[in-house]
């Protein structure tokens, strides 16, 4: 008998080991404060910036970008009319259009509306659909299908050559947050639960990134969620706490069966509150970017090394076309980032307001020294439309 | 001696217990798998037709709500982004209209338009509208390219303002000159051959006026 007593004990042992991300506490707090009136100077956090205006075509308009993925001196960028009809675009290293991929289609090799990409190893496009991975080579030539038995929203290349992506359909058949697959697309593990109330909150909201690698750690935050998780080798090895001091959404504020009009309406009742939008990790820095209650963007940025942080909604020009302030919307937030360089589409617009400000308050002399000191900029603005597609910031931060 | 064998003995069916008890968990485990599998099947299938319901339910009351219902008067942009107010559009008399929204999803609205367009080769071009909410018109231009689209078509920086949410909906109407909205649908994913059979009757009506 004693040995049906030990098969019991290791049962019930093998059942009662489950890990619970609530038992690790943050090893690193960032606290936001959210207020309206704080500005930032370009010159505080700027290095330098290079830019790269995105080449115009009749055949290449980029409606929002999504993700950027500088990869081989080529700018990969995944844009959408709107909020669907995906398409990646490439561009050199200086904003030339080179090619785009588009495969929309119900054929094999084709999708109905590419919803995020990465670049593996072998300098494959692995072009993510719902439920399904179109892999083509890195000039969009089709190689092969794979099936996914659950919808993905961001996707990302580890060192290994495995993906690792976020699920969308968290509130049916599997709770578990992360995906990791093999570097073909085949689903080798999920993992990484969701708490019950945030599945429906997680299958129905999206942020502009919430998926990150830092060397070996992937980091990620679900919407509304004021935590970044930090996982190696699929395991919870430390988070990082948003703290938007008075506005914190709580834990326990959706409930499970929550749709998106029920929350809508919760947090309409709401006095304010922070949400987190975007983040990513450098050597030196990572930056955050929030809404408030009314869709305004907070840019934060937090130093590892002094642990402190930065928050502002509008970004003062003291360096270029000074005087001029870029106010933060959820639409003109920052989202992509190239190893510890920033990358922040800007749409035409606020260059060319910016630029046609500036140079209203020059004299003669001084428009003449500014187009000597600057002769980049000055030919880019002067010759930028509003209909232009982006031009991408390449941001080194100081911090 | 004996209680050497008795000792084997129950060795033996303790063994045949364990092995017993593993091979019919097991069993049941594959059974309760294959059920479960059918039960979520089953409830999958379920929880679709009540969606498809429930969604109905939503389309048919704010389509009910918005019939005969004022339009404000939205400033509007060509594809050149000359400048016009909505009335202008319905001068001529009766148009069907179509708005969609940047937010809108495209699988609401894409099987619609390829309808609209060759309704449009039947009742005329001049007859049909469409009216974009798009925040930047690069993003409108870009959208206009994806559908190849040649009617006539104008960006909108807001929505009708109808309800406090739901804005976003795809929307098929008839204007009167009086800017009531009339034969109002909503286009969606799950009323697809519904708002076909629109179309057959917006035509037939156009046409009869």
């Amino acid at each position: 008998m004693k040995y049906i007593l030990y098969l019991y004990i290791m049962l019930f042992l093998m059942v009662g080991c489950r890990s619970d991300k609530e038992q690790i506490t943050a090893d690193t707090k960032i606290s936001i404060e959210l207020n309206k009136w704080k500005r930032i100077k370009l010159s505080e956090f700027v290095d330098s910036i290079e830019l790269i205006p995105l080449e115009t075509r009749s055949n290449n308009l980029i409606g929002e970008v999504n993700k950027i993925i500088y990869h081989d001196n080529k700018y990969y960028i995944h844009a959408t009319t709107g909020y669907q009809n995906g398409k990646l675009f490439v561009f050199n290293s200086v904003g030339d259009f080179l090619y785009s991929i588009d495969r929309r289609g119900q054929g094999p090799g084709e999708y109905y509306d590419l919803e995020i990409f990465c670049i593996s190893n072998e300098n494959e496009v692995k072009l993510m659909s719902y439920r399904k991975i179109t892999t083509t080579s890195i000039d969009g030539t089709f190689l092969y299908d794979t099936e996914v038995p659950l919808g993905l929203r961001e996707c990302l290349l580890l060192h290994d050559g495995n993906l690792i992506a976020t699920s969308r359909e968290t509130r049916l058949d599997d709770p578990n947050l992360l995906v990791s697959m093999s570097g073909k697309g085949e689903v080798l593990k999920t993992f990484f639960p969701i708490k019950d109330n945030y599945k429906t909150v997680n299958d129905t909201n999206q942020n502009l990134s919430s998926l990150f690698l830092y060397k070996d750690t992937v980091c990620v935050n679900n919407p509304y969620g004021h935590y970044i998780y930090k996982l190696i080798d699929n395991s919870l090895v430390g988070k990082i706490e948003i703290n938007y001091m008075g506005k914190t959404i709580p834990e326990d504020f959706f409930d499970k069966d929550d749709d998106v009009v029920k929350q809508d309406k919760k947090l309409a009742r709401l006095k304010d509150y922070g949400c987190l939008r975007s983040f990513g990790i450098a050597d030196d820095y990572i930056y955050l970017t929030s809404t408030d209650k009314e869709f305004n963007g907070y840019f934060s940025l937090y130093s590892k090394n002094t642990g402190k942080v930065v928050t502002a909604q509008a970004i003062e020009d003291d360096l270029f076309f000074k005087g001029n302030l870029l106010k933060l919307k959820y639409k003109n937030l920052p989202h992509n980032m190239d190893g510890n360089e920033m990358l922040w589409d800007l749409d035409p617009f606020y260059l060319i307001e910016g630029y046609n400000n500036y140079i209203s308050t020059l004299s003669e002399s001084e428009f003449y020294e500014f187009k000597n000191k600057y002769p980049q900029l000055y030919k880019m603005c002067s010759n930028l439309k509003e209909d232009d597609n982006p031009v991408i910031l390449r941001i080194k931060i100081k911090i | 001696m004996n209680t050497k064998i008795v000792k084997s003995i129950v060795y033996v069916f303790e063994v045949i217990c364990v092995m017993l008890f593993v091979y019919f968990y097991s069993c049941l485990q594959k059974t309760n798998n294959i059920q479960r599998t059918e039960l979520e099947r089953l409830r999958e299938g379920n929880a679709n037709m009540l969606y498809k319901i429930e969604n109905m339910i939503v389309l048919s009351k704010l389509q009910y709500s918005m019939e005969g219902r004022n339009i404000q008067n939205v400033c509007l942009y060509d594809r050149n982004n000359n400048r016009s107010q909505f009335d202008e559009l319905y001068q001529n008399g009766y148009r069907l209209g179509y708005f969609i929204s940047e937010q809108s999803c495209s699988a609401c609205y894409k099987s619609f338009l390829n309808a609209l367009k060759e309704t449009s080769n039947i009742i005329g071009k001049n007859k049909i509208v469409l009216i974009c909410k798009f925040g930047n018109r690069r993003n409108f231009q870009a959208f206009i390219k994806d559908h190849d689209l040649n009617l006539d078509i104008y960006r909108a920086e807001d929505d009708f303002g109808l309800f406090e949410e739901y804005n976003d909906y795809p929307i098929a109407f008839m204007i009167t000159p009086d800017l009531r909205m009339e034969n109002v649908i909503i286009t969606d994913k799950t009323n697809h051959e519904i708002s076909n059979d629109y179309l057959e009757i917006m035509q037939t009506k156009i046409l009869n006026r």
